[in-house]
């Protein structure tokens, strides 16, 4: 089990995108050669801003309420699990349902393959491979009060995506001000650049939210 | 603002049957009992042909060995009997001499659960004690008890003073 005070924390703001944490993920045993985690460039021509993207844990894991054959599975300690590999059947549909782009499909093996936490690692009391690497703390795994005491920002584990609400294990640092996540994923679509948030923007400076704010209205 | 939901996906009754919790999942699909039943009835098929093949390869080397000297003419008198292995260590066999000029030989294994048999001369039997199994000690033919099978003959033949044995499925005098 992972330890009481222990807790994932993702501050895509930090993220220099040198893709050790993909990298480091790739190295582990139980998967070895095969990242289950990638990295996010949110919009290449205008930004540098990249965002790793582990699994956020989901409490109601969306990808197990749509999976059609039962594979994917959530353990006591509220990890969700990657597919359970004689059940999948490849379909994808956990691919579509998850809001935060975390499973992905591998054609080679027709099996899905999402994050983990390093269940064999945080288990035994050891870190996720990828908070281990991050040079720059994107991806931070350890105790709420020190990352209370050292970051500015507020972890976030509410978020609303249209109308599906999510509380997940897995903390997104956002700014002071923020109790809630909200999205409109239109905002994000392809051609919606000129209305697009920057990431960066709302989880560094305070006052972020009236940003979004501002462009949902 | 949209207001969020209290439960993004609200419990089904079929959910009981294929909970998303690890702990309460006892369900086997449809896919993997049936892996379970294809692998495990390869399992016997393949241990049916390894069984087959061991008891042909042991009946092969069984026929092609040589006859060996079991015993001297002088060391089993006429009603008496010897045990000897043949044709390996782990096959227990007796030699039995029913008349001065007549010697039988078999398998010692009981063909009902492999006891050893002992001879039993006043009624010219060949007796199991585990479950009162008897076969005839002129041609070893089961006679009473639960062997239905014939023990196992061993050729005889008696040449130079001593008593020889080949491996054979033929009944053996000599």
């Amino acid at each position: 089990m992972i330890g009481a005070n222990d807790q994932f924390f993702i501050d895509p703001s930090r993220c220099i995108g040198c893709e050790a944490c993909v990298a480091a993920c790739m190295e582990c045993d139980t998967h070895r050669g095969r990242s289950m985690i990638h990295l996010e460039f949110i919009d290449r021509s205008s930004t540098t801003q990249t965002g790793p993207v582990v699994c956020m844990h989901c409490e109601d894991p969306a990808c197990a309420q749509v999976c059609p054959a039962d594979a994917i599975k959530q353990t006591e300690d509220g990890i969700v699990h990657s597919s359970i590999k004689s059940r999948c059947i490849g379909c994808s549909n956990c691919v579509l349902a998850c809001p935060f782009g975390v499973p992905h499909y591998v054609a080679a093996i027709d099996q899905m393959v999402k994050c983990d936490m390093c269940f064999d690692r945080t288990s035994i009391g050891k870190k996720p491979m990828c908070a281990t690497v991050c040079p720059s703390q994107a991806l931070y795994f350890g105790p709420m009060e020190d990352v209370m005491r050292m970051r500015r920002e507020r972890p976030i584990q509410e978020f609303q995506f249209g109308e599906q609400g999510l509380r997940t294990k897995v903390k997104l640092m956002s700014s002071p001000e923020t109790n809630r996540l909200d999205y409109d994923i239109m905002e994000f679509m392809p051609g919606a650049a000129s209305t697009m948030v920057d990431i960066a923007d709302l989880s560094i400076w305070t006052g972020g939210m009236e940003v979004l704010s501002a462009k949902a209205d | 603002m949209p207001k969020p939901t209290e439960r993004p996906f609200p419990l089904r009754r079929w959910r009981q049957d294929f909970p998303v919790p690890l702990g309460e999942d006892s369900y086997a699909t449809r896919r993997e009992f049936t892996k379970f039943l294809g692998l495990t009835s390869f399992a016997f098929l393949a241990g049916t042909f390894v069984a087959a093949a061991r008891k042909l390869w042991k009946h092969a080397r069984a026929t092609q060995s040589d006859a060996v000297s079991v015993a001297s003419l002088d060391e089993v008198p006429a009603g008496g009997s010897k045990l000897f292995r043949y044709p390996t260590d782990d096959d227990a066999c007796i030699l039995l001499r029913l008349a001065p000029d007549k010697f039988v030989a078999f398998n010692q294994n009981c063909t009902h659960l492999n006891c050893p048999v002992h001879f039993d001369a006043a009624n010219s039997q060949l007796a199991c004690p585990c479950h009162h199994g008897f076969f005839n000690a002129e041609d070893g033919k089961a006679v009473a008890g639960p062997p239905r099978r014939s023990l196992a003959a061993l050729a005889v033949t008696v040449h130079d003073g001593r008593v020889w044995v080949q491996g054979s499925s033929e009944r053996g005098t000599a």
